[in-house]
C-alpha cells in the first residue's frame, strides 16, 4: 500500500516539481563542492551524505532534514577551512540558501502541483536580494579579515546584543499570541 | 460562502530552520570569532528576519462554493474559492482529493495563484464520470507568506456533487395504446374531445352546438357534427430492480454495468414519455427508504425521477417480499421493469402484475460479459446461474411477458406493437 502511495506520488509529480528538487539537490552538492574548492580536497563520504540528505529533503521538505542537511555542510566547512577570505565561502553561502529557499517553496506544495510564474519570479527576486546581500557582507568579512585587526569588545557585545535582539524579534512574532 | 474555520497563521518547518540557522550561527560566530559562520549564516538569518517582519496578522477570510452542484455525467462543474484579507500574503494552494468517479484538472486537483493586494483566486474544474451522490471534498487550502514562512491552513468540507443520469437515447414508434387518461398528446382509439378527426356523423341528442359541421349539414339538409378522437396520454409504470450491481462500471466515458444500463435506461425511457405528455411513476426494487415516485407528467416530473434514480444504490441485503397485489399500479399502466434478471425477485414481481392482465415488459440490463472472471469457479458459476436465468426468462416468455435487451431506439418498440395487437382482443384477468 505504501509502495504504490510512493508510485502514485512518482507518477503525480508535475516536471516543475521536478526541476525544483533537482535545484535543491545540486545546490546542496554545491555547497560540499565549494568546500572542496576551497581545501583542495574531494570529501567523498560527506558527498554521499549529503546527496542522501539532500535527496530526502527534496522530497520530504516539509520536515527537517534540510536543517541537517545544513549543519553537516557548515560543519564541514568549519573543520577543514580557516580561510574567511576564499571566494568559494560565498559560493557556499548562496547555495546553502538556494537549497533553503527551493525547499521551503516545495514545502506546501504537493506533488501535483505547479506554481505560477509570477511567484517563481517573485522568490527569484528575493533570493537574489539575500544572495547579494551574502556576497556583500563576505567582502566586508576578507576585507577585515586581511587587516588582523585586535578584537573590540565592546564591538563584540554590541554585535551579540544585537543577535540577541534579533532572536527576541523573531521568537515573538513568530509564535502565536493567542497561545 | 464563507469556508470555515480557517487556521491562525503558523510557523514552518522552513522558518524554523532559517531561525535556527541564523541566530545559532551568528551568535556562534560571534562568540567563537568565525568569520566563516558568520557568511555561512548571514543568509538564514536575513531571511528569518524578512520573513518574521512580514508575518500576515490576521487569518486570511477564505469563501469557496462548488457551483453548480448538480450536473448531468460527463458534465463538469468547479469548486472556486476566494482569499481576502490575505495581506503579507504570497501565494495560495488548494488541493482536491482523490475520489472515484470525480475528474479534476489538472488530474492532481492541485490548483495554485499568487496572492496580489491581499487577494488571489483559484478554481479546480471537476468532472463527474457516474451518476450518483459523489464527495469531492474536503477540499484543502493554505495560505502561505514570503519565504514559506509561516502557513494559514483550512478545510472546505462537505461539498457534494448530484450527478443525475444522463438517459441512452430512445426512442419508440408511435403507437394508439388504450390508456384511461383524457389528457394528453396521442390520439385515443375511443371518440372524444380532442384536435384529431374522426368522421363526421348525424347530430345527436347531448352532442355540443360547437361540433356542428355547417357545411355538411347544408348539403345533406340535416345537422351533422365532426367527431374527434380523444387526446389521451399513457401512465407508464417504471419499475427498477436495484438488488444489486454487475459487472464493472467505467463510468460514462467506459464499461457500463447492469445498474448503470438500468439507470440511464429508466432515465431514457421516463425523458421519452414525459416528453411526449404522458405519466410516468417510478418504483425502486431493493434499497431500503428509496422513495417511489407517484404518476405525473411534465419536465419538472422528469427531474424528480433523475433524482430518485441518482439516489438509487444496490441493496441486496433486503428482498422485497412479492405480495400478490398491485402494488399500485393502476390497470390500464403500461409497466416497463428494468433489471439484470440475476435475482429472481424481478421475474416473480413481472409474473404478479402480468397476472392481473396489466401489459407488462421486462428490460434485460445484464452486461454481455458479466460472467467471465480470472477466478474459474466464479466463472463457472456465473455459467450456470445464466442457464438457470434462461430457463426462467423462457418460462416468463411462455405466460405473456415480453422480455427483451436493452438496446437503445426501439427497445421497445415490439413489445408495444404486441401489446397494441393484444389491446384488441378479448382479455381475461384473474380477480
Amino acid at each position: 500500500m505504501r509502495v504504490q502511495a510512493i508510485v502514485d506520488e512518482f507518477h503525480r509529480t508535475t516536471a516543475q516539481h521536478w526541476r525544483l528538487r533537482a535545484i535543491a539537490v545540486f545546490a546542496a552538492l554545491g555547497a560540499v563542492l565549494a568546500a572542496a574548492g576551497a581545501n583542495g580536497r574531494l570529501w567523498p563520504a560527506g558527498l554521499v551524505i549529503v546527496t542522501a540528505l539532500a535527496l530526502a529533503s527534496a522530497v520530504r521538505a516539509d520536515t527537517n532534514v534540510a536543517l541537517l542537511l545544513v549543519v553537516v555542510v557548515v560543519w564541514h566547512w568549519l573543520a577543514t577551512i580557516d580561510d574567511a577570505s576564499t571566494p568559494w565561502l560565498p559560493v557556499a553561502a548562496v547555495c546553502l540558501l538556494v537549497h533553503h529557499t527551493v525547499t521551503a517553496l516545495t514545502a506546501s506544495l504537493p506533488a501535483g502541483g505547479e506554481l505560477p510564474r509570477q511567484v517563481l519570479v517573485e522568490w527569484v527576486r528575493r533570493t537574489a536580494l539575500v544572495g547579494a546581500a551574502t556576497v556583500a557582507l563576505w567582502a566586508v568579512v576578507a576585507l577585515l579579515d586581511g587587516r588582523a585587526a585586535d578584537g573590540n569588545g565592546a564591538l563584540t557585545a554590541l554585535a551579540l546584543a544585537a543577535a540577541g535582539a534579533l532572536a527576541v524579534t523573531i521568537r515573538s512574532r513568530s509564535l502565536d499570541p493567542n497561545r | 460562502m464563507t469556508v470555515g474555520p480557517v487556521r491562525p497563521w503558523r510557523p514552518s518547518p522552513s522558518h524554523f530552520r532559517a531561525a535556527v540557522i541564523g541566530v545559532v550561527g551568528l551568535a556562534a560566530a560571534l562568540l567563537f570569532r568565525l568569520p566563516s559562520l558568520l557568511v555561512l549564516a548571514a543568509p538564514f538569518a536575513i531571511v528569518a528576519g524578512w520573513s518574521a517582519a512580514t508575518r500576515p496578522i490576521g487569518p486570511p477570510v477564505v469563501s469557496g462554493r462548488l457551483a453548480p452542484s448538480t450536473v448531468r455525467e460527463g458534465e463538469g462543474t468547479a469548486w472556486t474559492a476566494t482569499w481576502s484579507d490575505a495581506d503579507r500574503a504570497d501565494h495560495v494552494i488548494a488541493s482536491s482529493p482523490d475520489r472515484l468517479w470525480i475528474e479534476t484538472r489538472p488530474t492532481s486537483g492541485v490548483e495554485t495563484a499568487a496572492v496580489v493586494d491581499g487577494e488571489a483566486s483559484v478554481s479546480v474544474p471537476m468532472r463527474s464520470t457516474r451518476w450518483g451522490h459523489h464527495d469531492v471534498g474536503p477540499i484543502a487550502f493554505v495560505t502561505i507568506s514570503s519565504w514559506g514562512a509561516f502557513r494559514s491552513k483550512g478545510l472546505d468540507g462537505g461539498l457534494r456533487i448530484s450527478t443525475l443520469p444522463l438517459p441512452d437515447r430512445f426512442d419508440a414508434t408511435p403507437t394508439r395504446l388504450r390508456a384511461d387518461g383524457l389528457v394528453g398528446l396521442h390520439r385515443s382509439t375511443n371518440p372524444g374531445d380532442g384536435s384529431e378527426f374522426a368522421s363526421l356523423r348525424p347530430f345527436r341528442a347531448g352532442d355540443r352546438l360547437r361540433r356542428i359541421n355547417w357545411r355538411r349539414s347544408l348539403r345533406a339538409d340535416a345537422l351533422h357534427v365532426t367527431t374527434t378522437y380523444a387526446d389521451q396520454d399513457i401512465h407508464v409504470a417504471l419499475i427498477v430492480d436495484a438488488l444489486d450491481d454487475f459487472g464493472v462500471s467505467g463510468g460514462i466515458d467506459g464499461a457500463a454495468s447492469s445498474l448503470d444500463t438500468t439507470v440511464r435506461a429508466a432515465g431514457a425511457i421516463a425523458e421519452h414519455f414525459l416528453l411526449g405528455g404522458d405519466r410516468v411513476s417510478l418504483r425502486i426494487l431493493g434499497p431500503r427508504r428509496s422513495p417511489n415516485v407517484p404518476p405525473a407528467t411534465g419536465s419538472g416530473h422528469l427531474r424528480r425521477i433523475l433524482d430518485v434514480l441518482t439516489s438509487v444504490e444496490p441493496d441486496p441485503s433486503r428482498l422485497p417480499p412479492i405480495r400478490n397485489r398491485l402494488d399500485a399500479v393502476p390497470h390500464g399502466a403500461l409497466v416497463v421493469m428494468l433489471s439484470p434478471l440475476v435475482s429472481p425477485t424481478a421475474l416473480e414481481r413481472a409474473s404478479s402484475i402480468a397476472s392481473h392482465g396489466i401489459g407488462v415488459a421486462v428490460i434485460d440490463t445484464l452486461p454481455d460479459d458479466v460472467h467471465l472472471d480470472d477466478d474459474p469457479v466464479t466463472s463457472l458459476a456465473w455459467r450456470i446461474r445464466l442457464l438457470e436465468r434462461r430457463r426462467e426468462v423462457r418460462t416468463i416468455q411462455e405466460i405473456g411477458v415480453p422480455v427483451t435487451r436493452w438496446q437503445c431506439p426501439g427497445s421497445l418498440d415490439p413489445f408495444l406493437r404486441d401489446l397494441v395487437r393484444r389491446a384488441a382482443l378479448p382479455r381475461m384477468a384473474r380477480r
